[in-house]
C-alpha cells in the first residue's frame, strides 16, 4: 500500500516534473548523502589522528626521512580537507519525498471535490492544523513532530477536474513544499484510487537543518495513516476511534474517564 | 464501571474503570447484560496474541441494553436490548458492501499494525489486542458499541438473554465453519475440537444437511455432548484411537467430505509432533501449533474441504502444501461475518430449529470472570462455556 522512496521515484507521465521547484537530478538524491555521512566523520577522525601522528615523526626524525614525511603529511592533510568540505557541503538539508495511495469506495467526483476544499485536509491529516484559501492562495498551518509551528503559503500549479490537483508553496515558505494528487476510477466499480506525493525541501542553515532533523521523524506511514484516515471520513462520516486511539501514546484499551482525549483527529500510535 | 481487564499471561482483574463515553455520531452505549468468555479468548490469557497491553479490557461475546446513542443512530432507542457482532463494521466500505463485515476497511484505527503483521488488515475487534484496533471490551457493565447502526440486533421480546447471546460470535462462526464446506446433503463432515464453536459447527453442518458428523476432541465429556445435544453421529477421542485410520473406516477409504478446524493456534495432539511444535512455539520458531490443522488436510477426501474457522495468528511449519494441491483440496478459512448471519440464525432459534443454550456449563457473576478463565482453560468441572452475569 505504501511505498518506501527515498529517492525521487520514475515521475509519473500525469505529473510532469517541471511543476516542482526542484529540477531533475538536484539534491533530491537523498539516498547517497544519507548513507555516507557516518562514515565521512569516521574517516574526518581517522585523518586527524594519521596527520598527528605524522607530525610528530616528522618532527622527530632525521633530516633525510623529514621530506618523504612532510609529502606524505601533506597528502593526508589534503585528503582530509577534502573530505571536510564534502562532509559540510552535505550538511545541506536533505529533501524529504513521501508517497502513499488508498482507494475510497466513493466516486471520483465525491473524492476530488472533498479534497479540492483544502480546508478539509486538516480533518483527516494529523501535522496539519488549518488550511485556509482565498484568491487561489492557501495558508497552511502545520506543527512538525515535536509540536513546532510551521506555516506557508501554497497556490495551486494545477487542477484537472475529477482527475488531479497539484500545488507548491509559495516563495518565502519556512519550509518550501509541493505535493499533487490523482484521482482514478478504480475498476469494477471499486471506488475511487487516491495517490499522494509529496515533497519538502528544508532551506539552508540551522533552521533548515533542524527541520530536516524533524521531518525525517514523518515516516511515509504517517501519510499513508491520513489516506486512512481520509478513506474513514468519506466512507464512514468520521475518523474511526476506539477507546487506545484517541491517546497519544500507548493507552489501554480501556474507557477514559478525563478529556485528554487528542483535540480533533483520531490518532494511530508509532 | 466494572471490567475485566488483562495484565499478563493467565492475569486478569475485575477492576473499576472509567465508564465508557460516546466518541463518535454513530456510537451507542450498551449496558452489558451477559457477556462470555471465548475460545479466542484463552489465546490472550496464554498470551498468544501480541500487542496486548496491561488494563485493556477483554471480552468480544457480549448482549445488553442500550442506555444511550449518538446523534446519527436513529435505529436504536435508549431501552432497546440487542446482541452486538464482535467485528466492528463500518457498513460503508466495499468490504461491508459486500458482507464481508469481519473484513471491514475502516474499523481498526491501528490498521498499519495490521498490515505489518498481515499484509492487509481486517476489521477491529471487541477486547482482542491493539493490532486488532484497541477497542475496550465487553467482559464488563457497559461498553461503547462504534457504527451501533450496523451491528448490533434487537432481541425480540420473549428470548432469553441466553437463547441469543451467542449471535455474537460462536453460533455464526460455527455456521459459517459449515457454510464454508459447500454441503448439498448427505456429506459426511469431520470436526476438530468439541469445544462451543465446535458444537455449533456440528450442528450447523446437521442443519445444512450432512448426513454423518464426526466429532474428534480428546475430553469424553465434551464428545458425549456433540453427540448427545450437537447432533454428532460419530465420535473420536483422539487419545484413544487413531483418528486417520478411525475416518478412513467410517468413510469406505474416502476420508470426510469436508473437514473443519474448531481448534486453532493451541492444538494438542496424542504423540511426539505435539512436543515437537509445543517446543518450536515456546522458541518462537513458529507462532501457532497447527496439529488439527495438519491432521484435517490428511484426512480430507480428495476434492474435499477444509474448513477453517479456529484462530491463527502467525506462522505455521510444516503445512502440507503438497497434499492440497495434488489431491485438490479447498482451503477456507476466516474470521466470521457474523452481521451477515445474524438474522438467519434468530429465525432459526425462534424456530425451534436449534437451542444453542446447550453449550452453557457454568453461570458466573462478571467479578468471578479470573476463575471462569481458569476453569474453561483447563477444563475442570466439565466446562464447555462460561457465561458472566454483568447485572
Amino acid at each position: 500500500m505504501y511505498t518506501q522512496s527515498t529517492s525521487r521515484p520514475d515521475t509519473l507521465d500525469r505529473s510532469p516534473a517541471n511543476l516542482f521547484r526542484t529540477t531533475e537530478g538536484d539534491s533530491l538524491d537523498t539516498e547517497q548523502s544519507a548513507s555516507n555521512r557516518p562514515a565521512n566523520w569516521w574517516r574526518l577522525s581517522a585523518e586527524a589522528v594519521a596527520i598527528a601522528l605524522l607530525l610528530r615523526q616528522t618532527l622527530n626524525s632525521r633530516s633525510r626521512s623529514r621530506g618523504y614525511l612532510a609529502a606524505l603529511t601533506t597528502a593526508v592533510a589534503g585528503a582530509a580537507v577534502y573530505d571536510a568540505v564534502g562532509t559540510m557541503r552535505r550538511r545541506q538539508p536533505e529533501p524529504v519525498y513521501l508517497r502513499a495511495t488508498i482507494t475510497i469506495n466513493r466516486t471520483v467526483e465525491e473524492v476530488y471535490r472533498y479534497w479540492r476544499d483544502f480546508r478539509n485536509l486538516a480533518k483527516f491529516m494529523d501535522h496539519l492544523e488549518s488550511v485556509e484559501e482565498s484568491n487561489g492562495v492557501s495558508v497552511w498551518q502545520a506543527r512538525g513532530p515535536g509540536g513546532i509551528p510551521v506555516k506557508w503559503e501554497a497556490t495551486i500549479v494545477a487542477d484537472k477536474q475529477n482527475e488531479r490537483i497539484a500545488w507548491r508553496s509559495l516563495e518565502g515558505a519556512e519550509l518550501p513544499n509541493y505535493g499533487q494528487v490523482t484521482f482514478v476510477q478504480a475498476p469494477a466499480g471499486r471506488g475511487t484510487e487516491v495517490h499522494v506525493e509529496m515533497g519538502f525541501e528544508p532551506p539552508f542553515g540551522p533552521v533548515g537543518s533542524g527541520v530536516a532533523k524533524l521531518l525525517r521523524g514523518i515516516p511515509e506511514q504517517q501519510l499513508q495513516n491520513d489516506l486512512r484516515r481520509f478513506k474513514q471520513v468519506l466512507e464512514t462520516g468520521d475518523v474511526t476511534k476506539s477507546d487506545a486511539s484517541v491517546h497519544r501514546g500507548p493507552h489501554p484499551a480501556r474507557p477514559t474517564n478525563n478529556q485528554q482525549q487528542k483535540p480533533a483527529k483520531g490518532t494511530v500510535k508509532l | 464501571m466494572k471490567a475485566n481487564c488483562w495484565y499478563g499471561k493467565r492475569d486478569v482483574r475485575v477492576e473499576d474503570v472509567p465508564d465508557p463515553k460516546i466518541l463518535s455520531p454513530r456510537d451507542a452505549i450498551v449496558k452489558v447484560t451477559s457477556t462470555a468468555i471465548c475460545g479466542s479468548d484463552l489465546h490472550l490469557y496464554n498470551a498468544y496474541i501480541p500487542s496486548l497491553e496491561k488494563g485493556d479490557v477483554l471480552g468480544h461475546e457480549f448482549m445488553g441494553e442500550v442506555v444511550e446513542v449518538g446523534s446519527a443512530i436513529t435505529n436504536l432507542a435508549v431501552g432497546d436490548r440487542v446482541v452486538v457482532p464482535f467485528p466492528i463494521a463500518c457498513g460503508h466500505c466495499r468490504a461491508c458492501h459486500d458482507e464481508l463485515y469481519s473484513l471491514c476497511e475502516n474499523s481498526n484505527p491501528n490498521a498499519w499494525m495490521a498490515e505489518k503483521l498481515w499484509g492487509h488488515s481486517p476489521a477491529g475487534l471487541f477486547g482482542y489486542s491493539h493490532l486488532l484496533g484497541g477497542y475496550a471490551g465487553g467482559q464488563a457493565e457497559y461498553v461503547r458499541v462504534p457504527f451501533a447502526d450496523v451491528g448490533p440486533l434487537k432481541v425480540p421480546a420473549g428470548l432469553d438473554d441466553e437463547q441469543v447471546l451467542f449471535l455474537s460470535d460462536i453460533l455464526p462462526t460455527g455456521y459459517m465453519g459449515a457454510e464454508m464446506c459447500n454441503l448439498r446433503g448427505g456429506e459426511v463432515v469431520a470436526v476438530w475440537g468439541a469445544g462451543p464453536v465446535g458444537q455449533f459447527a456440528i450442528a450447523s453442518a446437521r442443519l445444512l444437511g450432512a448426513e454423518r458428523i464426526v466429532a474428534i476432541d480428546r475430553f469424553p465429556y465434551r464428545l458425549q455432548m456433540a453427540a448427545e445435544k450437537a447432533g454428532a453421529t460419530d465420535i473420536i477421542n483422539y487419545e484413544e484411537a487413531d483418528v486417520y485410520e478411525t475416518l478412513l473406516e467410517l468413510t469406505g477409504g474416502r476420508g470426510p467430505d469436508a473437514c473443519i478446524d474448531a481448534v486453532g493456534l493451541e492444538s494438542h495432539a496424542a504423540g511426539p509432533l505435539y512436543a515437537v511444535d509445543r517446543t518450536k512455539q515456546a522458541l518462537m520458531l513458529e507462532t501457532d501449533r497447527p496439529l488439527a490443522l495438519r491432521q484435517a488436510i490428511r484426512c480430507c477426501r480428495n476434492g474435499g474441504v477444509v474448513s477453517v474457522i479456529g484462530v491463527y495468528g502467525g506462522l505455521i511449519d510444516h503445512f502440507p502444501m503438497g497434499a492440497i494441491v495434488n489431491r485438490n483440496l479447498t482451503l477456507r478459512a476466516g474470521q466470521c461475518h457474523v452481521q451477515r448471519y445474524m438474522r438467519t440464525l434468530l429465525d432459526r432459534i425462534q424456530k425451534g430449529d436449534l437451542d444453542p443454550t446447550f453449550v452453557i456449563t457454568h453461570r458466573l457473576p462478571l467479578s468471578e470472570a479470573k476463575s471462569g478463565y481458569d476453569m474453561f482453560l483447563h477444563k475442570q468441572d466439565g466446562c464447555e462455556k462460561v457465561v458472566l452475569k454483568a447485572a
